[in-house]
C-alpha cells in the first residue's frame, strides 16, 4: 500500500483529467450548470412561497430559512461533483467491477473518485452561493451576523460536502454486505439533506435526533446557524460542529475500509 | 395467437412480478417516502398552524394535501424513467419493440401500469395507513367525491404514464434522457402543487401552472380529495389527457420513420 500523499496526488491528477475529459463537451456542461441550479432555485423557490404566505417558519424568515437552504446546497453541489463514483457505487458492487480497483496499488477510495466528476452539479453550488451570498447580506445588514460570522458561514457551506460525502461512504460500505444500495440513498442521503433545508426546530423530537445523531445533517447548517441568529445552543457549537463533520468522516472511512475486507465479487 | 389485450395484460403483470422481487428493498424506500411526508407536514403545520387560515389552506388541511400527495407520487410521478425506452434506444432492442404487432405505446403504458399497480399495493397504501394512524384520515363528506376522486386519480395516473413516455420517446432522437427527466422533476417540483398549491404559488407562477399538465398529477386530485372543488377540477386532467395521447401517438408515428438502432 503507498502513503496517503502520493495517493492525494494521484487522486487530484485524475480529477484534472476527468474534469478536462467533461469541458470536451462544452455545451452539455453549460446546460448542465444552468439545469441544476434552475432545479435547485426552484426548490427555494417552494420554500419562498410558503414563507410569503406565512412571513415565519417556526421564528425563521425566508432570508435565515434561505441561508441554511444555501448552506445544505453548496456541501450537496460540492460532493454530487466530486463524489459521483461514490453515488453510483452500486454498479461496482452489481457488475463486479470493484475489482479493477483492487489489482491498483492506490487506496481503493482516491481511485474510485478520481474516476469519474460532474462539474455541472456545481449549478447546484453556485445557486446555494448566490443565496448564501445574498441571505448574508441582508442577515448582516440588520446586525444578525457580523463580518467573522459571515466569513465563518461560507467555511461551513463548504466543509458541510463532509457530511453528505461521510453519509454516501457508509452507505456504499454497506453495500458490501447487501450490494443494492440505490434504495436506502433516499433514505440515508435524499431524505435528511432535503429536511436539512429547514430549521429542525419544526421536526418532531424523533426526527430532530435522527437529524443531529446517526444522519448528523445539521452540524452542516442549523445547528451553528441557530447560535449565529442567537436562537439557541451555546458558543461551543462553533468548534463543535466542524468538530462533528470531520469524526463523522473518520468514521466513514473506518466503515469503509472495514466494508472493503468483506468485499466478494460477483464474478461475470 | 395471443390476442393483443390479453398480450397487454400479459406485460403488465410480468411488469408487476418483476417488481416484486425487489419488496425488501422497497420496504426501506417506503420508511424514507413516510419521513419525507413527516417533514412536510411538520413544515406546513409549523408555518400555518399558528395562524388562522385565511382561506382554505389551513394547517389541518395541509398536512392531509401532503399526504394524499405523497402518497400519489409513487402512482404517478416515480414511474420507470422514460417508462424504459431510453434503455431500449441504447441497446438497440427497440427495433424488436417496434416489431411486435402491438401498439407501441400502449404497450409501453401497459408494462408501466404492472409497476404502477405494484407500486400502489406495495408503496401507496402502506404509506397511506402510516399517514393515516399518525396524522389522521380525511374522509370525504359527499358520497360523490369518491367517484370524482377515483376519475382524478385514474387521470393522474395516466397523464403521469404519458408524460414519461414523451420523455422517454425523445430518446430516439437524443439518446439519453437525462436533461428532459430533470427538467421533468423540475417543473413537477414548482408547478404540479405536489407541496405548494397552485392557488398558493406567487404571480406569475399560478397563472403558468394551470396552463401546465402537471397540475393534474397532485393539484386537481388533492383539490376534490379535500372537497375544495367538484367536477370543474376534473376539466383541465381531461383535456390534458387528450391532448398528451395526441402528443404520444403523433410523436410514435415520426419515432418509426426516424428510428436508428444503436449497439447490438
Amino acid at each position: 500500500m503507498t502513503g496517503l500523499l502520493p495517493a492525494v496526488q494521484l487522486y487530484l491528477r485524475s480529477v484534472q483529467s476527468a474534469m478536462r475529459a467533461k469541458m470536451q463537451y462544452r455545451a452539455d456542461f453549460i446546460t448542465g450548470l444552468l439545469l441544476y441550479g434552475v432545479l435547485s432555485a426552484t426548490d427555494f423557490l417552494m420554500i419562498a412561497a410558503i414563507l410569503t404566505r406565512f412571513p415565519r417558519l417556526g421564528g425563521w424568515d425566508v432570508y435565515e430559512v434561505g441561508l441554511l437552504y444555501g448552506m445544505a446546497s453548496v456541501a450537496m453541489g460540492l460532493y454530487r461533483t466530486f463524489g459521483a463514483e461514490l453515488h453510483e457505487f452500486e454498479r461496482y458492487l452489481v457488475r463486479g467491477e470493484f475489482d479493477g480497483l483492487l489489482v491498483r496499488p492506490w487506496p481503493t477510495l482516491f481511485t474510485l473518485l478520481g474516476r469519474n466528476v460532474e462539474p455541472e452539479r456545481l449549478g447546484n453550488s453556485l445557486q446555494g452561493a448566490l443565496l448564501v451570498g445574498i441571505c448574508s447580506w441582508r442577515l448582516w445588514e440588520t446586525g444578525a451576523l457580523d463580518a467573522l460570522e459571515v466569513a465563518y458561514v461560507a467555511a461551513v457551506s463548504i466543509m458541510g460536502t463532509l457530511v453528505p460525502f461521510s453519509l454516501a461512504l457508509i452507505t456504499a460500505a454497506f453495500g458490501f454486505w447487501v450490494v443494492r444500495i440505490d434504495e436506502f440513498q433516499t433514505f440515508v442521503m435524499y431524505a435528511p439533506v432535503a429536511a436539512s433545508h429547514y430549521p429542525l426546530t419544526v421536526y418532531p423530537g424523533w426526527l430532530r435526533a435522527l437529524l443531529t445523531s446517526v444522519l448528523p445533517v445539521g452540524f452542516m447548517n442549523f445547528v451553528p446557524v441557530q447560535y449565529l441568529l442567537g436562537k439557541g445552543g451555546g458558543p461551543w457549537v462553533l468548534w463543535a460542529s466542524p468538530l462533528v463533520m470531520v469524526g463523522f468522516a473518520v468514521l466513514a472511512y473506518g466503515c469503509w475500509r472495514l466494508g472493503e475486507r468483506h468485499y466478494q465479487s460477483t464474478g461475470t | 395467437m395471443t390476442r393483443p389485450m390479453n398480450a397487454y395484460l400479459l406485460f403488465a403483470a410480468k411488469a408487476y412480478r418483476l417488481r416484486l422481487q425487489y419488496r425488501a428493498a422497497h420496504l426501506v424506500n417506503n420508511i424514507a417516502s413516510a419521513i419525507f411526508g413527516f417533514m412536510y407536514m411538520a413544515i406546513w403545520q409549523a408555518a400555518a398552524g399558528g395562524s388562522p387560515a385565511a382561506d382554505a389552506y389551513g394547517g389541518t388541511t395541509m398536512v392531509h394535501w401532503v399526504a394524499f400527495n405523497q402518497v400519489m407520487l409513487w402512482a404517478s410521478v416515480f414511474l420507470t424513467r422514460g417508462l424504459g425506452i431510453p434503455e431500449a434506444v441504447r441497446t438497440g432492442v427497440i427495433g424488436v419493440e417496434l416489431l411486435r404487432p402491438l401498439d407501441f405505446h400502449w404497450l409501453a403504458l401497459s408494462r408501466e401500469m404492472g409497476n404502477v399497480v405494484y407500486s400502489l399495493l406495495h408503496r401507496s397504501l402502506p404509506l397511506a395507513i402510516v399517514f393515516g394512524l399518525v396524522a389522521g384520515v380525511h374522509v370525504p363528506q359527499r358520497p360523490v367525491t369518491t367517484v370524482l376522486l377515483a376519475g382524478g386519480v385514474v387521470l393522474s395516473i395516466y397523464i403521469g404514464l404519458c408524460l414519461q413516455y414523451l420523455i422517454g420517446i425523445s430518446s430516439i432522437w437524443t439518446t439519453q434522457i437525462r436533461a428532459a427527466n430533470h427538467l421533468f422533476f423540475t417543473l413537477h417540483t414548482a408547478f404540479s402543487g405536489f407541496l405548494v398549491p397552485i392557488d398558493l404559488l406567487p404571480r406569475p407562477f399560478d397563472t403558468v401552472a394551470r396552463f401546465l399538465p402537471f397540475a393534474p398529477l397532485h393539484h386537481d386530485p388533492a383539490r376534490i380529495y379535500l372537497e375544495m372543488a367538484g367536477v370543474d377540477a376534473l376539466l383541465g386532467p381531461v383535456v390534458w389527457a387528450a391532448v398528451l395521447t395526441v402528443l404520444c401517438r403523433g410523436l410514435t408515428v415520426l419515432a418509426r420513420r426516424r428510428l436508428e438502432v444503436q449497439g447490438g
